[in-house]
């Protein structure tokens, strides 16, 4: 601000004027300060006295108070100046505020955050002053600050940096529509979305005016938003009438900028559109905020009597309010992410570093600054409440059923995508990094409730997004230019899959996506960037994206004589890049469809019965994925590590034949993924092998790979029923059949390759070499039996 | 006339001064709403309080009392204002339902202590925009509904025919100058609610009693803001103080009337009078609400049973994704209609079949509303509501409809063509509307979904765009062109009208065990039904027992459907064989 310059002895007529004390009114804080120096000067205490600052003890006569109220200044200062010298956090051995002053002084900056929780907790009084009287308050604390800074270092009272108080962080943070007659001129803390900010509009703060006739300077200061023009010259030898002209350079502005906010979506009360409020902001706070941007300001709710056309100055009963705002604070989307990123447990799923105002960049130390739209108790309440819940050893179970409780069934689909939400850790290392993200395909007939389920996790994931495979373009899904509503520059628009970096994006009727856009989805799946170059835009941009995509198989049903991977006909280069691909198949049987009947009832009544209700609700469901997200990163243990192996090669083992889904070394990495999310879900440090087990389980079931007939691919119905395959038993039956006949015509030994040359001669289908081998098994029973040949055994 | 209609706010002044001039926060109301209402309550009263329309603003007095009619458009920011102010005499005088003060501000005391003299006992006023005045919507009415003028609150929307209406407003995406506000549209009225704001929601249809104010005053900085002239404020950006925002909330008097509200009336949920009478008719009333929808619908009555049962359904429960009810009916085989290629507008307006049936609806259910589903009418104007960007206000779409209208979207112009993004926007919110039943409002930063309670008919030449989003598919049988209609007695149209709303406030109960036991059986004679068509059973026994006015879906209800069920997917059958081999 232009009062920190040093007042010169004689200026020149194209200096600017050092300001004088203001009246009251025009800009909030600038009329304000200056206003209470003049009024507290003589009244400023000596440093050392520190000593009782009780109400009732009489103050001396000389004692000013804030004007309209029993407010006074000189105990204002003397609680200021107590606090910033005593408040100390617990376990720090210096008063924190003693130590951001030094630093602030260091480092040549002028703007102190002070959060307002320690005040309330050092000083109530204070704190009560402030959120009542802010206009006055504030003042009074910059120029305390100053004080000490000025004792501390022993210059004079004039020199040195004018501190700027920033008070945030109130006990209470309200949404717009709440905000009453009540509040005007106190200050409050608002939280809501960015939409339009104006042009910076430089706004005169000091006019000075010069008469033509005699060359007398006059200086005029805004007056709630005037600046009376002075029409007669005040020299009293010249008195000429309108000679008054305006020095331009010799004038004071400030920079100011016109906000508005909206209400935040989720405090939008049923049935209600957004409230908005105009904010006004100053000086270094122009620009803090973007259109778009989530944020908590802390200002001073103002209100002016609305006057319809400025030149008149009739009153009007309604009136016009705004806030002048103090401090900003970009949140991001949950309280709890930004607390988990202060503590910096690890990159994977905690939110991007919560970007502080520019103002704060530089006091960025120790938490000092972090905010959030609760206190700390209660976000600390919260997390003890969500520490407690993942500490319930059915918590697994609990969370299944808590998933889109309305959607009949589907427990392990749901599993999959319980693993997905809490995600895997991501690993980087030099030269690269393997995403922990992890990608579910569900595979089904049309109407499966698969968009359902999709639609659900669209709500529920932090940052889920929704797009539709035949609605989007590759460049709708990364990223492109486009020219701005407002600025009319070209901008780089972020698509779907950019937007929900660490997020889910939802991506349905993923079969009708055009050859080009799913061929750009190979980039984000696997490295997880998203690289544009158009219209001289050159970027790659995080994609940081798990996918929920679903398709129908070919031809709209499921074929189940074809195999799993000819029903999807996706290329195998993506599928392999799906973590978990389900099929959603369906079947029926009485009891299963009791309970169908039991749930589509429970769905139709007013209130739903305790089976069908969630047992975590939504919203806690929803924390409690941020914070599993935010503050777990589980490792491998020794154990779970050996079964992760073992389970691979059985993995690799059976994928023998081409039909079936064979594993790569893309699975392994797979199921380190789900075996983390497992852990994770459980806020578990470490991966135990249960968690190994169970996605070991997760991975089989998906894609129906215990159902899958191993000769044609394709998925036989009654070994989902029954666990074996019909058609399966009463083959392997027939061939051990033949095989028996073989070997009991045989003497001497014979070798498996033989026995399938002569099996093959005789079978008008071939035969693979893996179903004679386990033909033999079968076979070796009856030749036992017989008890003759026991030299032929060479099956195993 | 009585004083209180001729000059309301001298009624209120003197309720003020008698309740001794309450200044104090927390005391809003010092008998006004209880006056008011207890005058309105006598319908004699009533009847000489004028209703204002978009073409009678001039008519009324200013600061008289009078009514109006419409839907709930948006709502607006709080206001505050000057609760009382301190005259010269030394009384006290309140500003409530008035927008200025009602003299100049006692010159003496209010110049040189403006604080002290008018006392700031505000309290918060609320604005509320209403748009949709009822007068184009009686005329509608009664010029499709010949002889039943006797039944009571008929009203439809108009919004239809104003679709288009909106392109003022997309203008400001081009390099139209930001200062052009999109007019405002005949009919609109600004509404202050004081009290009352808590009660209104979105969307609802209500009716007002309240303050007539003029501010000639506005008119002012529009003039200036038009003077200033294009690309005004591009140039000059020093300006740009979110001005136009401001003149964009307060449009001139005359072109947006404004109401200060004293009493609101939501609409009321059926007349509910003599209901049990009417129970006595069931099939009598019933069976005349399937004859004016067969009529229409060219003397099928199977289809009309299928659309009577979509008029009495509404949103039973909501729970997460899911929502249960309204009916949602595809209709399909309907002739197309056919526009020679290269006219004017070529699916601006509705097929003969589609209007015959709006009349029809629209004389049973308080409001019917059609849209043609045609290529260039999905690319021509956003149908999602969105607060428009200069004035941050709903402007006014296809889409933002009160609570149980009837939606009727005519595909049987649909003809090949490139949709645009705003086109499948459209589409999408279609598809919202169907499977969701909700919106997404825009609101510059973000969408916010919004509940609709709207059952919806698709009419179709072959299978709709959007079939595998409705409840049931339901092929077009017509004996005879669709489109004649019936002339009913206008005393018996009002009975079926209030059987109907009456039924649609039901809900029925399902048996337990009954359905239980009948979804296994059905589930084991046919395993691949799938959990949504049970869910759609279900729905339709509901509404199948509401529209005969029980409280239960008896087993007779429930073989009732399965009956109807089975006809439907014969005829959808036979539809396709004969579309296969013809």
């Amino acid at each position: 601000m232009e009062s920190r310059q040093q007042p010169s002895a004689s200026p020149e007529a194209s200096e600017p004027l050092s300001l004088p004390a203001l009246p009251s009114g025009g800009q909030p804080f600038a009329s304000g300060r200056a206003q209470s120096q003049s009024q507290a000067a003589p009244s400023s205490v000596p440093f050392s006295d520190l000593s009782d600052i009780s109400e009732n003890e009489d103050e001396t006569a000389n004692d000013a108070f804030v004007w309209g109220t029993n407010v006074s200044i000189a105990r204002v200062c003397k609680r200021a100046r107590r606090f910033y010298t005593t408040f100390t956090e617990p376990g720090a051995d210096e008063p924190k505020y003693m130590a951001t002053i030094r630093q602030l002084a260091e480092e040549g900056t002028e703007v102190m955050n002070l959060d307002c929780s320690d005040l309330a907790e050092g000083d109530p009084v204070l704190y009560a002053q402030l959120v009542s009287y802010p206009a006055e308050v504030i003042v009074l604390l910059d120029q305390e600050a100053h004080t000490i800074w000025a004792h501390c270092a022993g210059a004079p009272p004039d020199a040195g940096p004018q501190f700027t108080t920033k008070p945030f962080n109130l006990k209470e943070t309200r949404v717009i529509r709440d905000l009453m007659p009540e509040d005007i001129n106190q200050l409050v803390s608002v939280s809501g979305m960015i939409t339009r900010c104006s042009n910076v509009i430089p706004e005169m703060q000091m006019a000075c005016f010069r008469c033509d006739a005699c060359g007398t300077e006059e200086v005029r200061m805004n007056d709630r938003g005037m600046i009376d023009e002075p029409t007669k010259c005040c020299n009293a030898e010249c008195q000429t009438a309108f000679t008054l002209k305006i020095v331009h350079n010799r004038c004071h502005f400030f920079d100011k900028q016109v906000v508005k906010m909206q209400e935040n979506p989720n405090t939008i009360p049923e049935g209600e559109t957004p409230h908005n409020t105009t904010m006004l902001c100053y000086d270094e706070m122009v620009d803090s905020a973007k259109p778009g941007d989530r944020v908590t300001i802390t200002g001073i709710y103002k209100a002016t009597a609305l006057r319809v056309n400025p030149r008149l100055k009739a009153l009007k009963a309604v009136y016009k309010t705004h806030i002048d705002i103090v401090h900003v604070h970009r949140d991001e989307a949950s309280a709890l992410f930004s607390v988990a990123n202060d503590r910096g447990v690890g990159s994977q799923g905690a939110a991007q570093p919560a970007s502080q105002p520019r103002s704060a960049d530089t006091q960025d130390d120790a938490g000092l600054l972090r905010v959030g739209n609760q206190t700390r108790e209660q976000i600390e309440a919260r997390e003890a409440e969500l520490e407690a819940l993942g500490a319930d050893p059915d918590i697994y179970a609990k969370l299944v059923a808590s998933i889109a409780p309305s959607i009949w069934q589907m427990e392990d689909v749901k599993r999959g995508i319980l693993c997905q939400l809490f995600g895997g850790t991501s690993k980087e290392f030099s030269g690269g990094r393997i995403r922990g993200e992890i990608n579910v395909l569900l595979v089904g007939d049309p109407g499966v409730s698969k968009s359902q389920l999709l639609t659900y996790v669209n709500k529920l994931a932090p940052r889920g997004l929704y797009t539709s495979g035949r609605g989007s373009s590759a460049v709708g899904l990364t990223a492109y230019v486009a020219r701005d509503a407002e600025t009319r520059d070209m901008v780089l628009e972020s698509g779907a899959l950019v937007l929900s970096d660490r997020g889910i994006c939802c991506i349905d009727e993923f079969d009708k996506m055009s050859e080009g856009a799913r061929s750009m989805l190979h980039e984000v799946m696997e490295q997880q960037t998203v690289s544009v170059a158009k219209a001289g835009i050159i970027a790659t941009l995080n994609a940081r994206t798990s996918v929920l995509a679903s398709a129908n198989p070919v031809g709209s049903r499921y074929n189940p004589r074809l195999s799993v991977i000819d029903n999807i006909n996706l290329p195998p280069s993506l599928v392999s890049r799906f973590d978990l691909i389900y099929l959603v198949l369906d079947k029926a049987d009485e009891a299963t469809d009791r309970k169908l009947a039991r749930h589509l009832l429970s769905l139709h009544y007013e209130r739903p019965t305790p089976a069908s209700q969630a047992v975590i609700p939504a919203a806690t469901l929803k924390d409690y994925i941020a914070f599993a997200r935010a503050r777990c990163q589980p490792e491998l243990s020794p154990d779970a590590a050996t079964d992760l192996i073992q389970g691979y090669c059985d993995m690799r083992r059976m994928g023998t034949s081409r039909k079936v889904v064979s594993a790569t070394p893309r699975q392994l990495e797979s199921l380190v993924r789900l075996s983390e999310a497992l852990a994770r879900m459980r806020l578990a440090p470490i991966v135990e092998a249960s968690d190994v087990a169970e996605a070991l389980r997760l991975m089989h079931g998906a894609l129906q790979q215990a159902a899958t007939d191993p000769v044609t691919g394709a998925i036989d119905m009654d070994k989902i029923l029954t666990g074996t395959s019909a058609a399966e038993r009463t083959a392997r039956a027939q061939l051990a059949q033949e095989l028996t006949a073989l070997l009991l015509g045989k003497r001497g030994g014979m070798s498996v390759e033989a026995l399938v040359q002569a099996i093959n001669a005789q079978a008008s289908v071939p035969v693979p070499a893996g179903a004679v081998r386990a033909a033999l098994q079968t076979a070796a029973e009856d030749i036992t039996l017989t008890g003759n040949l026991a030299k032929h055994k060479h099956a195993g | 006339m009585h004083p209180s209609i001729a000059e309301p706010l001298k009624v209120v002044q003197a309720l003020f001064e008698q309740a001794g001039s309450p200044v104090a926060p927390g005391s809003e109301d010092w008998g006004v709403q209880a006056h008011f209402e207890q005058l309105l309550s006598d319908p004699s009263i009533r009847a000489q309080v004028p209703c204002l329309t978009g073409s009678n603003v001039d008519m009324i007095p200013i600061n008289g009392l009078c009514s109006y009619r419409g839907m709930v458009q948006d709502t607006l920011d709080l206001e505050m204002y000057w609760g009382a102010y301190q005259r010269e005499c030394g009384g006290w005088a309140t500003t409530k339902y008035s927008d200025c003060l009602g003299e100049a501000p006692a010159a003496g005391s209010s110049a040189a202590q403006p604080q002290a003299a008018a006392r700031a006992a505000s309290k918060r006023g609320r604005e509320v925009a209403a748009a949709d005045s009822d007068a184009e919507a009686m005329e509608l009415a009664d010029s499709v509904q010949e002889g039943i003028k006797g039944s009571e609150g008929t009203e439809a929307s108009t919004k239809a025919s104003k679709v288009g209406g909106t392109d003022g407003g997309g203008a400001n995406g081009m390099d139209a100058p930001a200062s052009a506000l999109p007019a405002p549209e005949e009919g609109d009225c600004l509404v202050y609610l004081y009290e009352a704001g808590e009660r209104v929601h979105l969307n609802d249809v209500v009716e007002v009693y309240g303050v007539l104010s003029r501010v000639p005053e506005l008119a002012q900085p529009h003039l200036a803001a038009g003077a200033a002239g294009a690309g005004h404020w591009a140039s000059d950006g020093h300006a740009q103080t979110l001005l136009e925002e401001e003149l964009a909330a307060r449009q001139p008097t005359s072109l947006v009337p404004r109401l200060h509200a004293i009493a609101v009336v939501r609409e009321a949920d059926g007349a509910g009078a003599s209901e049990s009478s009417l129970r006595a008719r069931a099939g009598e009333l019933r069976g005349r609400a399937v004859g004016v929808l067969a009529a229409a619908l060219g003397g099928d009555r199977f289809a009309a049973e299928y659309l009577l049962l979509q008029l009495v359904s509404r949103v039973y429960t909501r729970q997460d994704t899911l929502t249960v009810g309204p009916l949602s009916v595809s209709i399909t085989g309907c002739p197309r209609s056919s526009r020679p290629p290269g006219a004017g507008e070529p699916d601006q307006a509705v097929s003969p079949l589609t209007a015959a049936l709006q009349a029809a609806v629209a004389a049973l259910v308080p409001r019917c509303v059609s849209l043609p589903l045609g290529v260039e009418h999905l690319n021509r104007a956003t149908w999602r509501p969105a607060r428009e960007h200069v004035s941050n206000r709903l402007q006014r779409s296809a889409l933002q409809l009160p609570a149980h209208s009837s939606l009727l979207l005519d595909e049987t112009g649909l003809a090949a063509g490139m949709l645009t993004a705003v086109g499948i926007d459209n589409l999408k919110a279609v598809k919202g509307l169907l499977e969701l039943k909700s919106v997404d409002y825009g609101f510059l930063v973000y969408q916010l979904p919004m509940a609709a309670d709207v059952p919806t008919t698709i009419l179709s030449a072959g299978t709709s765009l959007l079939a595998n989003a409705v409840d049931v598919v339901v092929p077009l049988h017509a004996t005879h062109a669709p489109g004649a209609s019936t002339a009913m007695a206008g005393d018996v149209l009002g009975e079926v009208r209030a059987w109907l709303a009456a039924v649609r406030r039901l809900n029925p109960r399902l048996d337990d065990a009954h359905v239980t036991a009948e979804i296994v059986a059905a589930r084991s004679a046919d395993p691949s039904l799938r959990p949504e068509q049970l869910h759609t059973w279900l729905l339709l026994a509901r509404l199948l027992a509401a529209s005969w006015g029980e409280a239960e879906v008896t087993p007779q209800r429930w073989t009732e459907m399965r009956a109807m069920e089975a006809a439907r997917l014969e005829r959808a059958h036979i539809c396709v064989t004969s579309v296969k081999t013809g």
